[in-house]
């Protein structure tokens, strides 16, 4: 698709002023296989009536609307799977629930995919989709009654974090790239803490005992190596 | 500060977790967003069961009354609520049949049901989600961290655990401040992604991978291309509940990049022998859909056809030919073709088998190309069989049931059969878990020692398998594939076809997939190959190319995309591949850079600052490359070895055998379709003309088909490169 129009994956903006889509009965692009049958080898000119876009039962036109709906949408496909697991991570360090965390960035996606015209493209795609998590976030806090529970400050430190990690990297992935590497920097009784309780999925109990050590300890070396880890991981996103 | 409430502190827990649990992406998320993107609704409403097993019509009247206001869509969340409990119970009674590792595997895997939370996350009715146990305790009992619990449990659960942990520092006051030195923690990616449950061998193999191909970077030509390979094979993307809306759903696939040997000598691949995509590609060809790269797998198109590879001599069950070849679309390469012949089983000769057919007579079987051409296709297979064969066949849907016990293919026989497959009629929901799990029961129970003993499953994949996720499938099979029971897939129908999920319960040794989209399809498969299509010759068959440095400056195998294997799974016997029927012919390609030729353009990494780059000199030899094979007897678990190095000097594409430049022009073909950029030099007329030059012979008139798919695929792209329009997508600004 990439070779049709060559976008930069964070630099594309939708410019038609209308939702996508709209409320066309039969919104193209939703169903690729259905909306095609029956439409010929023949309509080869098709694509002069693109611009008809949000006219509604047109059949013929459907192959031309489809390839440009289609573009975009595979694009923004592709960065929503792009983010999605680190936007998971941002939303559980919210609420903690993971399922209440799912359902923000599923909505945080959603409303991304309908608002792209007001996706500023001098910044950065990950950042903004933060934002919106953000606000999906309150809305959510507001919703149970509750006063968000960590202030814009400590929000806004957070952010300056991630979007340096991610700055930093050139590939997808940048900050669990940046993660990584700085798990093997950790001495070794950290790296050995974070290993048995992360990555073996054992218990608090399980990995003290495995590590031979006392409960309390297993947990205070968690919570260093967790500072650890994140001081390097700023390290890194400086130099 | 107490540390929890550190909002960068937590951020590092979760981030150490999502790392922890592989690179798998949440592909329910991903197609919960997807199906919204394409919606009216403000809200993503996709049911809020979790563990609701069918894709019945409530669900969906429950999610299409969401709306973003509360009153009727609250009620609509109520009403699934309450027959979740229902829906609860029926796995437990409904599965009665399931061996107890299954069961354990299914219920216990934190891994699946969090990805079944990600078929949750579509409920808009966030605030008003009970925290009743019986709602959320698949996620709690399964998350080993407890971190899906709401916040109120979460807290109780934490001074549980702090409480627990101080006792016990009280207990033993005498412990070590210093850890004595444990067994080594298995910190590598590999080791954590293989042990957890329910990730498949494979698709951890492949993750792993991952990481190991990043080192040399991707293709430059992916921009903002997604972490790679954490959906190849369709990662958990068979969903619960079905959108309303048709859609095909291909697992992404990513070309192997340009390699060169000073790097990396090894390229090591399982072979495929399924030929379901170029059957789908050319469903879609012939409607005029518009065709996703992903949808196509270049082995598969390439296998498709036969090819006249001299058949084994020495008893052995293959023999490898191996051609080279000047590259047709890049004047200065070669072309490397690998060929694999196996042994041919007359029809007399056959063994005699032990089938059973399992099949989706759900309700979304209920359409023309679907339930009347599998009736179809069975028949044929029928007709095929006699004395020395037993077939049983079981249906599922909403409930899976065992329409024809073990019955002897006699003349009896034959017309039990046909009654009950044109009694067959579609309806209901689909429950393939329970279904699978008992086609198996009565292949183990009728196993022909030395016989053939298969399942065939036929569905169009929109099936969820239980509580089950993916992985749990593909255990199954595979297990099953070890005791000698293979699986072999046939594919229906076209809208929903979950081609990512039946690709990949049938990868790495579990059996074949085909698709079938005509009567003429049913008669490739089941007539004309039939011991090819039953009887499996060897299995686990792996390759692995060993590149001079010398001669070869830069290599990339064609297709094959998700069949990767890392270079030392070659000796390891217990990673699965591939296996390969009767006479059928398996064909890989490699285009390869001779040392002195420019290189193309290979993305990568900058050179470490600390490292003097050596160049690798080599050994003297004449010799490009060395195909390594292993492969095992079906029976057997250990594997055999053979090389063939490779030495002869290329010939001119256009005098290189007619085999050759076939399968060269379906590469070029499936190159072009999942528009590769490599091919970018070459047009539509050098597949014409590769594919007519290589039709000389052509039994079945599969060739002369393939021409007509070229001329449409070369209109649809015409058609295609119509300009964009003005108001579409903008340029991306200068920067």
């Amino acid at each position: 698709m990439a070779g049709l129009i060559d976008f930069g994956a964070y630099r594309f903006r939708r410019v038609d002023s209308s939702p996508p889509r709209g409320s066309s009965p039969v919104p193209p692009g939703r169903s690729r296989a259905s909306a095609l049958r029956g439409v010929g080898e023949e309509n080869s000119d098709c694509g002069h009536n693109v611009v008809a876009e949000g006219e509604q039962g047109v059949e013929t036109m459907q192959s031309a609307i489809l390839m440009k709906e289609d573009l975009d949408r595979v694009e923004f496909s592709r960065l929503a799977r792009e983010h999605h697991r680190l936007l998971l991570v941002y939303a559980r360090s919210l609420v903690r629930d993971a399922s209440d965390a799912q359902e923000l960035v599923q909505e945080a996606l959603v409303a991304a995919w309908k608002n792209l015209t007001r996706f500023d493209v001098t910044r950065d795609f990950g950042s903004w989709l933060r934002g919106i998590v953000r606000n999906k976030w309150k809305d959510h806090c507001r919703r149970m009654g509750r006063r968000p529970e960590f202030a814009e400050e400590e929000l806004g430190e957070l952010e300056a974090s991630i979007s340096a990690w991610e700055a930093k990297g050139t590939e997808t992935g940048a900050v669990f790239g940046a993660l990584e590497h700085c798990r093997g920097r950790l001495p070794e009784a950290f790296s050995e803490a974070i290993d048995t309780y992360y990555y073996e999925g054992l218990s608090g109990e399980e990995a003290a005992e495995k590590l031979g050590i006392n409960p309390s300890t297993m947990r205070k070396r968690l919570e260093r190596a967790r500072t650890a880890l994140r001081d390097c991981m700023d390290q890194q996103s400086t130099i | 500060m107490n540390k929890n409430d550190d909002l960068n502190d937590r951020f590092m827990e979760e981030l150490l977790r999502e790392d922890a649990r592989g690179r798998e992406a949440d592909e329910k998320l991903l197609a919960a967003v997807d199906a919204a993107m394409g919606g009216e609704e403000e809200v993503v409403n996709v049911t809020p069961l979790r563990r609701e097993r069918s894709r019945a019509p409530y669900a969906w009247a429950a999610a299409l009354t969401v709306s973003a206001a509360g009153v009727l869509g609250y009620m609509g969340w109520r009403g699934s609520e309450e027959r979740m409990d229902v829906a609860l119970l029926e796995p437990m009674s409904g599965r009665a049949v399931l061996e107890p590792a299954v069961h354990e595997a299914m219920f216990g895997d934190p891994a699946v049901l969090m990805n079944e939370a990600g078929q949750e996350v579509g409920s808009s009715q966030m605030q008003k989600k009970p925290t009743a146990p019986g709602v959320a305790s698949p996620l709690i009992v399964a998350d080993p961290y407890g971190d899906v619990e709401s916040e109120g449990r979460l807290e109780a659960k934490r001074d549980e655990l702090q409480g627990g942990l101080k006792k016990e520092s009280d207990a033993t006051p005498g412990n070590m401040p210093e850890p004595s030195k444990p067994a080594a923690p298995s910190s590598s990616m590999a080791q954590v992604v293989r042990g957890e449950e329910g990730a498949s061998d494979a698709a951890a193999r492949r993750e792993v991978l991952v990481g190991e191909e990043s080192v040399f970077g991707r293709a430059p030509s992916m921009p903002g291309q997604p972490e790679p390979l954490d959906d190849i094979g369709g990662g958990g993307a068979f969903r619960l509940d079905a959108p309303p809306v048709d859609r095909e759903r291909y697992g992404q696939l990513v070309d192997q990049p340009w390699k060169t040997p000073q790097l990396a000598n090894f390229s090591t691949f399982s072979v495929d022998v399924d030929t379901a995509s170029y059957t789908n590609i050319r469903r879609m060809l012939q409607q005029g859909v518009a065709i996703s790269p992903d949808a196509v797998r270049i082995e598969e198109c390439i296998n498709y056809f036969d090819y006249q590879y001299p058949a084994p001599t020495k008893g052995g069950p293959f023999a490898v030919l191996v051609d080279v070849a000047t590259c047709p679309w890049a004047a200065d390469h070669h072309l490397v073709k690998i060929g694999l012949k196996g042994m041919e089983v007359p029809e007399q000769q056959r063994p005699s088998s032990n089938l059973v057919f399992l099949i989706d007579v759900s309700g979304s079987m209920n359409d023309s190309a679907k339930l009347p051409l599998l009736v179809d296709a069975m028949k044929v297979l029928v007709e095929e069989l006699d004395e020395r064969d037993r077939v049983s066949m079981v249906v599922y849907a909403g409930a899976e049931g065992v329409v024809l016990n073990p019955t002897r293919i006699n003349e009896e026989g034959r017309g039990q059969l046909l009654a009950a497959l044109d009694k067959l009629s579609s309806g209901g929901s689909t429950n393939g878990g329970a279904g699978i799990t008992r086609a198996y029961q009565l292949a183990q129970e009728n196993f022909v020692e030395g016989g053939v003993n298969r399942v065939i499953l036929a569905t169009d994949g929109d099936f969820n398998v239980g509580t089950t996720g993916q992985g749990d499938l593909v255990k199954l099979v595979k297990e099953r594939a070890q005791k000698g029971v293979f699986l072999s897939v046939l594919g229906f129908g076209s809208g929903n076809i979950n081609d990512a999920m039946l690709e990949a319960i049938t990868n790495d040794g579990n059996g074949n997939y085909f698709y079938i989209d005509s009567q003429k399809e049913s008669r490739k498969v089941f007539l004309h190959d039939l011991s090819g299509t039953l009887v499996t010759i060897a299995k686990d068959v792996k390759i692995q190319v060993d590149f001079n440095p010398a001669k070869v400056a830069a290599y990339r195998l064609i297709g094959y995309a998700n069949r990767i294997l890392r270079d030392e799974d070659f000796n390891n016997d217990k990673v699965d591949a591939g296996d390969i029927g009767a006479g059928h012919t398996v064909t890989a390609l490699y285009e390869i850079v001779p040392v002195g030729v420019a290189l193309p353009p290979m993305g990568g990494v900058d050179a470490s600052k600390y490292e003097v780059p050596v160049a690798k000199p080599g050994v003297q030899s004449p010799e490009w490359l060395t195909v390594k094979l292993r492969y095992k007897r079906p029976d057997g678990d250990k594997s055999t070895l053979l090389e063939v190095p490779v030495a002869e000097a290329p010939v001119a594409w256009e005098k290189a055998a007619g085999d050759f430049q076939f399968a060269a022009g379906v590469a070029l073909f499936g190159m072009k379709l999942r528009q590769s950029e490599d091919a970018n030099d070459a047009g539509w007329d050098l597949v014409r003309t590769l594919a007519k030059m290589g039709s000389a012979r052509d039994l079945h008139g599969y060739r002369a088909e393939f021409l007509t798919l070229v001329d449409k695929a070369a209109g649809q792209e015409r058609r295609r490169v119509i300009p964009m329009p003005e108001n579409g997508i903008e340029a991306p600004p200068a920067e």
